[in-house]
Order: structure tokens, then sequence, then C-alpha cells
């Protein structure tokens, strides 16, 4: 039952979660039955979401939503940020899914994030603890083109203190770019995964948390074999992230919660080039100008918190400090590689009964190398009645440039010279949109209109400045329909994208339609489930070299089905399903250089949309 | 059910990892035989990454080379073709003549230095501007058609990154041409025939599609006194079997420590190469007391282009009287 009433909840959750001006509204809410049911294992596979776009192309995954790359896009665990400050590259395939409860998008939030923050923020929310004295889990899974993975969490409670701790092995096997050669177009992976959290009561009042989510992750990206010999290039990763936070809440009084979160977050990732000669298993590391080098960053970050909930204002103050480090090169030219950033924030909440809700406030950024920035944000909800709202919302944020252009000399960045100075990208957000809800179902529709400007950019000079600008706008409508029995949760979304506004007035449009569908079959224990996903032709542009360039990608799809039932006392749960069911896989992906009326294709490559088709099989345990 | 689950995960956890590298075969070194003579197969160029058993030798049937790179402006001469030049100082076209040949000229060819060709044209103008400016001075050019000796007077008028402006005749005066010789990027050299009386293409492959090229290179008498040479138009220069490597990124090795079978990537990614536009007759050593030939079985040749390793060593070598050679060699890339 506890499987039936997760999806239930999460459902019920994605319906009908508050009425009238209370906006809570996550464009999209992956749940946990969705993770199931999809066979979702890692982060990256998580985020092929509605409005995300991805495709890898030489064993490198890209994460795209817009005009707004995975740096831009605030990603959060618990409210902690999860891929450092996102400006130093992170392995998605490192954050595992295994433990996660539900994710959500969310577009323009309130939030008290203050970097990435204001287009798009994904939240993943962990699986909560069960307060009981024992409880123990585990699901295995494996697929057709033999993908392993086993999971355990075991939990223990005795109302005081709570723990919860879980291991996870991971293997994905490798997607070849040719069946007849070695070279991969998606890495084989071994990941290793411990997590625990635990929680102690102090008092009735007082709790603390402490927990870490720790991960190795070992991938191989093989290359072809290199003509007229026996010899080939692979690149072999071994990633580490160890992830340490605490939380310590009081209540202060009756309406006033304070709060303190820490977290500690090592991410090393090392990259070794190889020569291999398969005729004789000689091997031997390339250290050429070509190699890629390693990384590895120290994260320190706090956050203060107080929160005050009334019956009319709510506020929330705080202040946040953060760090980040470089450990693989910590200083370049007598110069530390880190830089840190202190900021407040003061958010405020006000509800006229239950049809005006005013929430604004603003974040004040000090970062150590560039200066301070000021982010307001606003957001008006009116409710003419218990079944619409009008939610209209502006944000202001920024989003640093990416680790390397700050401080990576150009011996290690294709000759572009590196900037201490270079200023983070601002984005303005504008989110307007009309939510209707009815007992059995949830209509949202809206425009999500986003400028970015002092946009990193290299110059003619190979030095690198902040010039760019782009723009664009997104108009998205998601239905949620259904009752206990069955749900249906369709979401179109059309992108218009401009990404060099600062040079051009190109814009370009590209589609998408996802459908995510379950159906429990009455009086069985039989769940039928479905998730499709229709991305239309995409096309972006950018400079390189000072002249432009047009990249166009191919539609594709990607839909996935699978069938569920418990048995043992509802105790177990089998899954059975199918992934890419129509197989596609490659796509093209053209490159032109444009010129002023005409335009000439001198690239032309295959990117990977999805891994070939595969059937899963899955069983839960929970006891 | 549960304990028939935990033995398949069991199983699963042992069989999933990561797959062990296939083992494959050695690859056979490859063998190259190239066919040179001073009439017809004058030139053999060779694109290592696709060798093939045998390498087209070609006539090439030039007089003038132009240097093709944007900011490279020497013009070579054809020793083959006994291409011999003289610089008469004398700026005005229409003023030289045939009063200005005489039997006795000071006829120049290339001169081989240890940092390459030097060209007998020399520096023809002032190369400090963006377009060099031509000193106009006016060269008597002294070619052989195959039967008689030829003379034409030239005069490089100017020339820009892209192209060289050139005119020339006959000493009467009969015929006065002015043409364009093209750069091309494509290919490290431009050619000029006085016989097609244009620029002529297909001498050599394109840049990226060769690595060496065996041929006919002239160099001093004195400085290879042990080899046999064919005389040239100036005394003191022969010409001798070579071989000219690409510019573009090649670079060589000579090794006579590790026998050829022990070369491998792994050794010859740590070696020293050195650039080297020519190397004279490599391969044979010549016991000039018997004039007799045989193949330099100690040395092997290690050729860098780019990430790419190649090894090569001379499986035989003849020469006939007539300067004819035939080369066998085996290729193998590292």
């Amino acid at each position: 039952m506890k499987f039936l009433k997760s999806t239930l909840v999460l459902f019920v959750l994605s319906i009908s979660h508050q009425c009238l001006a209370q906006d809570s509204t996550a464009f999209f809410i992956l749940t946990q039955e969705d993770i199931r049911n999809n066979n979702i294992t890692n982060l990256e596979e998580a985020l092929k979401l509605p409005a995300f776009h991805q495709y890898y192309f030489k064993n490198v995954s890209t994460t795209s939503s817009g005009i707004l790359s995975m740096s831009n896009i605030a990603i959060y665990k618990d409210d902690r940020p999860l891929l450092l400050d996102q400006n130093t590259g992170y392995d998605l395939r490192a954050i595992p899914t295994w433990d996660i409860d539900r994710i959500e998008v969310h577009f323009a939030p309130t939030s008290t994030i203050v970097k990435n923050s204001s287009a798009i923020v994904v939240k993943l929310i962990s699986v909560p603890i069960i307060e009981e004295p024992f409880s123990l889990s585990a699901t295995i899974a494996n697929t057709s083109a033999s993908d392993f993975h086993i999971s355990t969490q075991v939990s223990l409670s005795n109302k005081v203190h709570t723990g919860k701790i879980g291991l996870n092995r991971s293997f994905e096997t490798a997607f070849y770019a040719d069946p007849e050669d070695r070279g991969t177009a998606i890495s084989a992976l071994e990941r290793y995964d411990l997590n625990f959290i635990y929680k102690y009561k102090i008092l009735r009042i007082v709790d603390l948390t402490i927990g870490g989510d720790n991960s190795v992750l070992k991938t191989q990206n093989r290359g072809e074999l290199i003509d007229g010999t026996t010899r080939v290039r692979d690149i072999n990763q071994d990633l580490r992230k160890h992830a340490l936070f605490g939380t310590i809440s009081s209540a202060l009084s009756k309406n006033h919660t304070l709060s303190l979160n820490g977290l500690i977050h090592r991410y090393k990732n090392d990259l070794i080039t190889l020569d291999k000669d398969l005729s004789n298993a000689k091997e031997q590391q390339f250290n050429g100008p070509s190699s890629i080098f390693s990384t590895s960053y120290d994260q320190g970050y706090m956050q203060l918190l107080l929160v005050a909930k009334n019956q009319i204002l709510n506020y929330t103050i705080g202040l946040e400090i953060n760090n980040i480090k470089d450990n693989q090169f910590p200083s370049i030219k007598a110069i530390a590689s880190e830089y840190s950033d202190y900021s407040v924030l003061g958010l405020f909440e006000y509800q006229l009964k239950n049809s005006f809700k005013l929430e604004g406030g603003t974040k004040i950024l000090t970062n150590s190398l560039t200066g301070t920035y000021f982010m307001p944000q606003a957001k008006l909800t009116l409710a003419p009645n218990k079944d619409l709202q009008f939610v209209g919302s502006f944000h202001k944020s920024i989003s640093y440039p990416r680790f390397g252009d700050i401080f990576y000399p150009s011996e290690m960045r294709d000759g572009i010279e590196n900037s201490l100075l270079l200023k983070p990208t601002d984005i303005n957000t504008f989110n307007f949109k009309v939510v209707v809800q009815k007992k059995n179902i949830r209509l949202q529709s809206g425009i999500l209109f986003i400028d970015q400007t002092k946009t990193p950019q290299p110059t003619r000079f190979n030095t690198i400045e902040n010039s760019g600008e782009s723009r664009s706008t997104s108009t998205y409508a998601s239905l949620v329909l259904g009752n206990k029995i069955w749900n249906i949760r369709p979401s179109i979304i059309i992108h218009g994208t401009n990404y060099l506004r600062d040079t051009s007035r190109l814009t370009f449009f590209y589609p998408e339609a996802n459908i995510y569908a379950q159906l429990q079959v009455p009086q069985t224990k039989l769940s039928f489930n479905t998730s499709s996903r229709f991305v239309g032709s995409r096309t972006y542009s950018y400079f390189y070299e000072g002249v432009i360039h047009i990249e166009e990608q191919e539609k594709f799809n990607n839909v996935s089905l699978s069938v569920s039932y418990l048995f043992n006392r509802n105790r177990l749960k089998i899954y059975f399903g199918i992934n890419n069911l129509r197989n596609v896989n490659f796509i093209a992906s053209n490159t032109y250089q444009l010129y002023d009326i005409d335009r000439e294709q001198i690239g032309e490559r295959r990117i990977t949309a999805n891994k070939n088709r595969s059937f899963f099989f899955k069983a839960s345990f929970q006891l | 059910m549960i304990r028939l689950l935990s033995y398949i995960s069991y199983l699963l956890l042992l069989t999933s990892c990561f797959l062990p590298d296939e083992v494959l075969p050695r690859v056979s070194p490859k063998e190259i035989t190239i066919r040179l003579n001073k009439t017809d197969k004058q030139t053999a160029y060779v694109d290592l990454s696709k060798i093939d058993k045998s390498s087209d030798s070609t006539r090439g049937s030039w007089h003038l080379k132009f240097q093709n790179s944007a900011k490279g402006w020497a013009i070579y001469l054809n020793t083959l073709e006994s291409v011999a030049v003289y610089n008469t100082k004398i700026t005005d076209f229409d003023k030289v003549n045939e009063s200005n040949y005489e039997l006795d000229l000071k006829w120049q060819v290339d001169i081989p230095t240890p940092s390459g060709l030097y060209p007998a044209i020399g520096d023809w103008g002032d190369f400090g501007f963006a377009n060099p400016k031509s000193y106009k001075d006016v060269f008597l050019i002294s070619w052989n058609d195959g039967n008689t000796t030829l003379i034409e007077k030239l005069q490089i008028l100017d020339a820009s990154e892209t192209a060289y402006h050139i005119r020339y005749g006959s000493l009467n005066g009969d015929s006065t041409k002015t043409i364009w010789i093209n750069k091309n990027s494509e290919h490290t050299h431009s050619y000029f025939s006085f016989k097609e009386n244009s620029q002529i293409s297909n001498i050599e492959p394109n840049v990226d599609k060769w690595n060496m090229c065996f041929t006919y290179l002239s160099d001093s008498i004195e400085n290879h006194h042990n080899l046999p040479y064919t005389e040239t138009i100036n005394p003191n220069f022969g010409l001798y079997q070579g071989l000219a490597i690409n510019y573009k990124s090649n670079h060589v090795y000579f090794d006579t420590a590790t026998t050829f079978d022990e070369i491998d990537y792994f050794q010859a990614v740590g070696l020293e190469y050195i650039r080297k536009d020519e190397i004279i007759n490599p391969f044979m050593i010549w016991d000039s007391l018997n004039s007799t030939s045989t193949v330099n079985s100690k040395l092997t040749l290690i050729i860098k282009n780019y990430d790419s390793y190649f090894a090569l060593k001379p499986i035989s070598i003849t020469r006939l009287k007539n300067d004819d050679y035939t080369i066998r060699l085996i290729v193998k890339q590292l």
C-alpha cells in the first residue's frame, strides 16, 4: 500500500496543493513513481524533463532550456546547492536519484536561492525518513543493455533519534557510436553511493540534522581505433563527490523559526587520457596539449534564515556565505584560484483575504572579486474566484561565469585569456501565467520571458568580456487531469530564442510536447505507465572566431512504457518496461556559417538523443 | 520470491562491470617500392597514412617553384630540368637583350644550407612590406627543353599574400608575357613552366596528403664526396637522390639504436624530433671503391605527423648507372 499511497500523495500534491492565492505551482513534478517507471538512475537522465533539451556528443551531455545552459538553471537538493556554483562543469551522472522523492521544475519562483535562480529552478526533494523503529527498502533493476542497479536503504527511529543510510551500486553499459568500432557515444559508468542522514530532536522546538551524500563515479570514454594501428586513446574518469551537510533549526516563537544550514562539498574529477596498444596491452598516460585536465573544487556554504509565518504578513530574512576553492590548481600565476560571496536577503509575503497576495524582496550579494549585486524580486497573485489565479512575477538574479573563464590561463582554454574581473551574467525574468484549478484538473498556461545580459563572450583579440546578450520567450501550457485511478499530465512549450541579441536579430523557435500518464487498473494491483516526449528541431547560434555560426539539430522523440504489479502484501513491486520504444538514437546536427544574406554548411555531426531501445526489469521491496 | 531475487541480484552484481579491452592482432608493416629516374619519374610523393604497395613517380616538368605560404616569397629552380639563373641587376625589362648573354656567365642554382634550400633568385624585393616591393631586377633564366638550352629573361613585378606577378620573355623581345602565379594554400608551392607558358597544377598533391617526397636534390659535392651524383650547371653542386619532408607538421628522428620490430608508439612518443626539409640519400651506403650500393640496415627513420608516428626501414636499394633508383621500404604506423 505504501507504493500506492506515495503515488497518490504526490498526485494530489501536484494538483491540489493550495488553492486561491496560495501559489505553489511547480510547472512540472517528476514523482518517485515516474523515476521508477522510467528507470531513471541519475540526474542527467532525470533532466530529460519538460522544458529541457539534452543531447550527447563524444560522451559529454549538454543540457539546456531555451537560452539557459546548465550554469543558469539553479539546481538544489533539499534547499542546498547541489552542483557547487554550477560554473565548474559538474558531471550530472554523479547525482543519484534512488533517494529522491520528487523533482520539481519551477518557473520564476519566489525563493531564497541567491544565484542562478530567477528563471528556472529545479528542486530535488529527498525521500523523507519514515519515523518507524525499523524500515528497510531495496531495489534492483536490470536492463536488456546489461545495465544493473541495486540500492538499499535502512532507517531506524525512536522519535528522538532518527537515522537513515542508503547504499547503491549502478552500472550502465556503454552506448557505441558505431557497432563496428569501440568508440563510445555515451561511456559506460559505474557508480557507488553512500548517503546518510541523522536527525536529532534535541528539544521539542530544536532539531538537528546531519547528513552526507557521497558518490564515486568511474567512466570509460573509449576512443575509436586509430587507422592503420592497433592503438586507441581512452579517457578514464574517476570522480569522487563528498557533501557533508547539517541543519539546526529552532522555533523562536509560535510564528518564528531560525535555522542554520551548512554544507561542505568536495568534488574531485580525475580525467586520465590513456594511449593503449591493443595488440600488446601496453598503455601510457598521454599528457599532450590536447589532453583534458582534471578538476577538483571545495565548497563551503552557510545560510542563516529567520522565517516568520503570520496570518497576513510573512517574512524571511537571511544571510548566506559561500566559498569556492580550486584544489587542482590552487594558485595560478601567484593568484589564488578561489572566490567568496556574502549575501543578505529579505523577503516578505502579504496576503489580503484569499484573493490577493504580494510577495517581494531583494537579495544583495557581494562577490570577493567583482563587487556587489542587487537582486530584487516581486510576485503578484490575484485570485478572482476559487478556481482561477493570475500570477505575474519579476526576478533579477546573477549567474557566475565559468570558473575557467575567471582563473584558467589561455594555455588551458584554446588561447582565450581569462579575466579575474569577469562579471556574472545578469538574468532578468518575467513570468505571467493563468492557473485554472478544479477538483480533478489543474491547468496552467503562461509566458516566461528571460533576458540575459553581460554573458561572457570571447573577443577577436582572444580576451573575454561581458558583452553577450540573449533573450528568450517561452510559451507554455500544462495540464494535470485525473483521479485516484488514472492521471494524465500533458505539457507543451514553444521556445523562442535569440542567443546573440547583441549582434543579430536571429530568433529561432522549437516546440516540445510531453505526456506522462498512469493508470491503476481498478480492483487489481496492476498499473500501466507511459511517458512520451517530442522535441522539435532546435536551432541555436553562437560566435566563433568573430563569425556567427548556426547549429541545427534534428527533432527527436522518446517514448517509454512500463507496467508494474504489487506482490507479497504490497511489500514487493515488480516493474517491467521499455525505454525509447521507437529506438530514436542518433540525430543530425549541422553547422552553418552565416553571411550577410546566405549561409554555408561547414560541418555535420551525429549527436545522440537517446540510448538504444532497451527493456528493463525492476523489483522494489519495502519492509 | 525474495530469495530468488536476491540470487539474481548477486549474479547480476558480478556480471555488470566494465568490459576488458579486446586483444587485436598486430598490424603487419606495409611494403612500398619507389622507382625514380631523372627523365619521367623524378618525384614520388608518399602519404604514410594511406600507404600503397608502390608509389607513383611523376615527371615534374616545371621550371620555377613559388612558395605558397602567405608570408613566404621564395622562388626556386628545377635543377632536374637544368634551370639556372643569372641576375643582370638591370631593372628596365626592355633594356635586357641578347647582349647581356655571355657564355661565361656565372649561372646560379639553389643552394642547400643547413637551414634549408636558399633560392638562387634570392631576395627579389623588400619583404618588410605587407605586399613586397620588388627591386625589379631582371634575371636571365637558362632552361633545357630536352634538346636545346634556352635563355629567357624574367622580372618579378610585385606580389601579394595571394599571388606573384611576373613578366618574362625571350631576349630578342619577340614574346613578352605578364602573368599572375596564384598562391594556393592547399599546396606547398605553385609551379610555372616556360614550356607551357603558364602556371601548371597537379605537380604535387594537397599539402595534407603527403608526408615525404622521394626525388633528386642538389647539394654541395664537398659535403657528400662519398655519394654518387649527377653534375649540375654549377660545378660545386651535384644532384643526389634525396628525401624532401613536408614542412607542415612533419618532424623526423633517425633511430639507429632500436630495431624496427622493437619500435612502438610508446617509445616513439618520447623521442626528440627535428624539423628537416631535405635529407640526402638517407637509406643508402655507397661503396665508392667498388661503385656498389648497400642498404643502411641499421637506420630506422621515424616521422611524426601531428599525433601520428611512422617508422620506415629500407629493405633494399638499387642504383643503376644512369642514377635510376629502386628503393624498397617497410613502413609501420605506430
